[in-house]
């Protein structure tokens, strides 16, 4: 049984002034004329006459073309020129004398079409191509940002998931000070002078699950941040940094006595979020139990007309961002919290894609008595990775109080410490901030063990 | 495959000069080649578009069944008499066959030489002007009476003359139209910013 085509299609291949390339002509005239005259379907100039019509046949089952004019050679592809009719079939491609644009027969389908007469479908495949590419592209990009998206959300820390650690994050507070001058051998005090006006220093603390009570060293050795006027004379300073600039010099010889050893005592109170009033641990910053690594300090000598100072800091400079590092100490506690440490590999996996989160207790008062409340800040790394051997720096909307916090990282494995809120510096403002990462931690406590052994 | 048969039916209306002067030549030629009485012409001497094949470029007369119907717009007037002359009847066929081919039309409305035998002085058909010519044989082939029509030796005779006459028009002009052609695409192509090259490009590009 044969098919019948209710309609053909001539494709246009080539194009003219009157047809784009690629334009399809769809059909369902018993007559289609192409030529020059103007009511010819398929236009090939602005004159009269006709190259060729198109006629259904006899029976309804095909078309064939007829040649119009004996002057313009009309051929099938693959089958040359033909006499005065020819019948048609799917797919040939029709040519008019010299003229570059040429016709593709194409038939059906078979169903009823739901148009009448002749349309024109407009196809550039240019067009085509280039909104092609352009929906990939789209969806391409839509695809990537949905996935940063996801990958984001999924490394986000929430406030939910640092809820139960909490309790393991405390305020610690400077109480007094006391200089002190013992003799080597025995340890006994010669001479103790307490500092007459303390100030409200305050920082972070946080207790981990081997019971470390971890906080930034100045926190407790608060004056190692300090900066003064060399052009003061010494007797001048403040009194903490003349205790310091003056132990620092007695201890390397600028003393009377050779065998005294000169020491700033801090004493430090650790208060937990609930009550305030009543500390949870106390400790001295001479104390053995307190663990400082001085490795990273720097000892910067002060010229004067007269004498030569000695001054230890461990603030950073753009220089020597590795003395940072020595911007922590921890205290072993008999306790033990809920925060845990990152492993070493964990730490090398953190990358700037992971978001970070700080808690502490901000200083919001202008006054700079903290108001002690908890408070929790989204961070982001500033660098692509953590270095061990040197600080990183961290975006966060956070201030002076946070100090000695933990930041923490969602990791695979949970939620995990990867640093310690540290100092500003020169290139850090009130949002870029350092953090000494927690392998430092790891690594004093490693060595302190092979030492003890 | 192109096996299906094409008539003068598909043709008809659209055919060029030169085709139909071909018909005439290749009808009377087979005619001529092999005789009057050919088998496949009908009983009543007649000739029929859908016995006409054509193929490429040229006419071939085909057996085949056609319908009375059809028959009959082509019969001559006389067919009904007894003492009927086979070329005489079979000009006027022919006669009738110019003009269905070059107008698409059939002769009297479609009635065939019984029209005219009714109306004997109803006037004869005219075809386009520019087929003068072939107006005056479709006259001469369609006289009511059957002696005054041209004979099939003239008929072949003037269908050769026209035929060639055709050919050498179409040497003379194709040329130029050509020419015409060729400075026709130049001029789009530069309207349209094309370069020669664009016919290397696939065409998804």
């Amino acid at each position: 049984m044969k098919e019948s085509f209710p309609f053909y299609s001539l494709k246009i291949i080539g194009g003219n002034t009157y047809h784009h390339h690629g334009d399809i002509l769809r059909t369902t005239a018993e007559v289609l004329h192409i030529g020059e005259s103007a009511d010819c379907e398929v236009r090939y100039g602005n004159t009269a006459g006709y190259y060729a019509t198109i006629l259904k046949d006899e029976d309804g089952e095909g078309w064939h073309l007829v040649k119009r004019s004996p002057h313009i050679d009309v051929t099938i592809a693959g089958e040359g020129e033909f006499g005065y009719v020819c019948q048609l079939k799917d797919g040939d491609v029709i040519s008019f004398g010299n003229h570059r644009m040429t016709l593709q027969f194409l038939v059906g389908p078979s169903k009823a079409p739901s148009f009448r007469g002749t349309i024109v479908e407009h196809r550039t495949p240019h067009l085509t191509l280039f909104y092609s590419l352009f929906i990939l592209l789209t969806v391409i990009v839509l695809g990537l940002v949905w996935w940063q998206y996801k990958e984001r959300k999924n490394a986000e820390i929430s406030m939910e998931d640092i809820r139960e650690m909490e309790s393991s994050i405390y305020l610690i507070k400077v109480d007094s000070v006391q200089w002190i001058c013992s003799v080597n051998e025995d340890d006994s005090v010669l001479r103790r002078k307490t500092l007459s006006e303390s100030e409200d220093v305050i920082g972070t603390a946080f207790l981990t699950d081997d019971g470390k009570l971890i906080t930034a060293r100045h926190c407790i050795e608060y004056w190692l941040g300090n900066q003064f006027d060399l052009r003061i004379p010494i007797d001048s300073l403040e009194e903490i940094n003349r205790w310091a600039i003056l132990t620092e010099n007695y201890n390397m010889g600028y003393s009377a006595a050779d065998d005294t050893l000169w020491q700033i005592r801090v004493f430090c109170s650790v208060f937990a979020k609930e009550n305030q009033s009543k500390p949870v641990f106390h400790f001295c910053s001479t104390d053995d139990s307190v663990h400082i690594n001085k490795q990273h300090d720097e000892l910067i000598p002060l010229a004067d007309l007269s004498h030569c100072y000695y001054w230890r800091t461990i603030r950073p400079y753009f220089m020597n961002r590795e003395m940072e590092l020595g911007d922590i100490a921890y205290v072993d506690v008999p306790v033990k919290g809920n925060i845990p440490m990152a492993e070493i590999e964990q730490l090398k996996a953190i990358s700037n894609k992971n978001s970070l989160a700080v808690y502490g207790f901000p200083i919001t008062d202008a006054s700079g008595v903290a108001d002690k409340k908890m408070v929790f800040a989204k961070a982001q790394m500033k660098q692509d990775t953590i270095g061990l051997m040197s600080n990183f720096m961290f975006e966060a909307n956070i201030n002076h109080g946070y100090s000695g916090g933990p930041v923490f990282a969602k990791t695979d494995d949970g939620i995990v410490v990867v640093g310690v809120v540290s100092r500003a510096d020169l290139r850090s403002n009130e949002t870029f901030k350092w953090a000494v990462p927690i392998s430092e931690i790891i690594q004093m406590d490693k060595e302190r063990k092979e030492e003890q052994k | 495959m192109r096996n299906k048969i094409l008539t003068l039916h598909s043709i008809a209306g659209y055919a060029m000069e030169i085709a139909i002067w071909k018909m005439l030549r290749d009808i009377c030629k087979c005619l001529e080649t092999r005789g009057l009485g050919l088998e496949v012409i009908d009983e009543r001497c007649c000739l029929s578009p859908g016995v006409i094949q054509v193929d490429g470029d040229e006419f071939r007369i085909i057996k085949a069944t056609l319908p009375n119907e059809e028959l009959e717009k082509f019969l001559a007037p006389e067919t009904e008499k007894k003492s009927l002359n086979l070329e005489t009847a079979l000009v006027w066929s022919i006669g009738a066959l110019v003009c269905y081919m070059s107008s698409g039309h059939y002769v009297f409305g479609g009635r065939g030489g019984e029209y005219q035998r009714r109306h004997p002085a109803v006037g004869l058909p005219v075809l386009r002007k520019e087929h003068e010519t072939l107006t005056n044989i479709v006259h001469r082939c369609m006289q009511y009476h059957p002696t005054e029509r041209i004979t099939l030796s003239e008929l072949k005779m003037l269908s050769d003359q026209g035929y060639k006459r055709c050919l050498e028009e179409v040497a003379h002009n194709t040329f130029r139209i050509e020419e015409d052609v060729r400075r026709y695409d130049n001029e789009n192509m530069q309207e349209q910013g094309m370069s020669s090259s664009s016919h290397f490009w696939p065409e998804e590009m």
